[in-house]
């Protein structure tokens, strides 16, 4: 993902890493929409996503010395993003969740008014099976379909090994699917068949 | 029936072989679960490429300004306190005996008097001992020592003292973030 041009990402975090401040600001110009993103697929309120991408950059600023130039800017943001949206999931994860259709109606700019009251229910029923994930592969989950990162990317921002990552995904969809199926029909029995205790 | 590895195909997205395809084609038209389990993945993964980023309200980058500063600010505060209540502190340690000798020169201002001259005196005796034995000292130990552990304790003494003026720099002077 590449959101601002090469040039003068370089300039402005060089001059960043120097004290300038304003260099700073247009780089959260640059990424806001990406960081906020990912905390609001995270957290799934909009109110904490963007207080969550306001800490993010405050913490990237503070140490924007340990940044390695050879890596994209952005995914550093995101791994940044991530940590942090887990912590706070794992903090508040007795308080229950806010609604997503309600602040994702009021915030994107698409689908316009011809976005149907169905899609809005599979919308909001795709949060609702990610939202009983663990934090972590629900992070898993956001990076690889909202971010199309690689095994070997998201292992990276986590802090995984990538078969960590392949057998928590695999745990992951297998456990949306499960609840996909209760909401739409009969239950998915994991790990036996419908007829037989598990072979697995 | 097992399962395996056709639960793992199902949820495989790097794209399968023709004859894993086809094997677990006829596995799926023969097992309900995994029927049921290949519907609601294909039905959910349609969903979740969810193209829409959601992005903050506008201002966001002008709200992010106002909070660094406000944290800058507050850990600004935060250093002068911990300068000033160290300043205080030290200030307070010396004060104490300062005190009790301006106590004690109230109180008998000729015992204290006599006090003082004795203790100049016998710091000057301790200076001139003290001064005597490091000399002898140094002297057994210049013999001793060779010129690399002279370099060490140099160095040494260097990096100490360096260490001591990086963290006054830092303390006082460094920009807050």
């Amino acid at each position: 993902m590449k959101v601002a041009d090469e040039a003068a990402e370089v300039e402005w975090i060089t001059r960043a890493r120097l004290g300038d401040d304003e260099a700073f600001a247009r780089l959260v110009e640059a990424y806001q929409i990406p960081v906020c993103n990912l905390c609001y697929r995270l957290l799934g309120d909009r109110y904490d996503a963007e207080d969550a991408a306001q800490e993010v950059f405050l913490r990237a600023y503070k140490n924007l010395g340990r940044y390695d130039p050879e890596r994209p800017f952005v995914n550093w943001l995101l791994k940044i993003a991530s940590n942090h949206s887990i912590d706070q999931l794992r903090r508040r994860r007795a308080r229950p969740s806010t609604d997503l259709r309600e602040a994702e109606t009021a915030t994107d700019v698409s689908p316009g008014p011809e976005a149907t009251h169905a899609l809005e229910e599979r919308r909001q029923m795709v949060w609702e099976t990610t939202r009983r994930l663990s934090p972590k592969d629900r992070a898993l989950i956001v990076l690889r379909y909202w971010y199309d990162y690689s095994y070997e990317e998201m292992a990276e921002a986590l802090s995984l090994s990538s078969s960590a990552v392949r057998s928590r995904l695999h745990r992951a969809r297998m456990t949306m699917a499960e609840r996909w199926r209760e909401k739409e029909g009969s239950p998915v029995r994991l790990g036996g068949t419908q007829d037989e205790p598990s072979a697995v | 029936m097992s399962h395996q590895p056709f639960e793992e195909w199902i949820f495989e997205e790097e794209g399968l072989p023709l004859e894993q395809r086809k094997r677990l084609q006829v596995h799926l038209d023969g097992c309900r679960r995994c029927q049921a389990l290949y519907a609601a993945w294909e039905g959910i993964r349609s969903d979740l490429a969810d193209p829409q980023m959601v992005g903050p309200e506008p201002g966001f980058a002008y709200r992010w300004r106002a909070r660094y500063a406000e944290q800058s600010l507050v850990n600004a505060r935060r250093q002068v306190s911990w300068a000033l209540g160290l300043t205080i502190l030290g200030a307070g340690v010396l004060a104490v005996p300062l005190a009790m000798q301006v106590y004690a020169v109230l109180e008998a201002p000729a015992a204290a008097g006599g006090s003082v001259i004795r203790g100049i005196l016998s710091l000057d005796l301790a200076l001139k001992l003290s001064g005597g034995f490091l000399r002898a000292l140094l002297s057994g130990v210049a013999s001793q020592l060779v010129p690399a552990g002279w370099a060490g304790i140099g160095l040494a003494l260097l990096g100490f003292t360096a260490v001591w003026v990086l963290s006054l720099y830092r303390f006082a002077f460094q920009p807050v973030k």
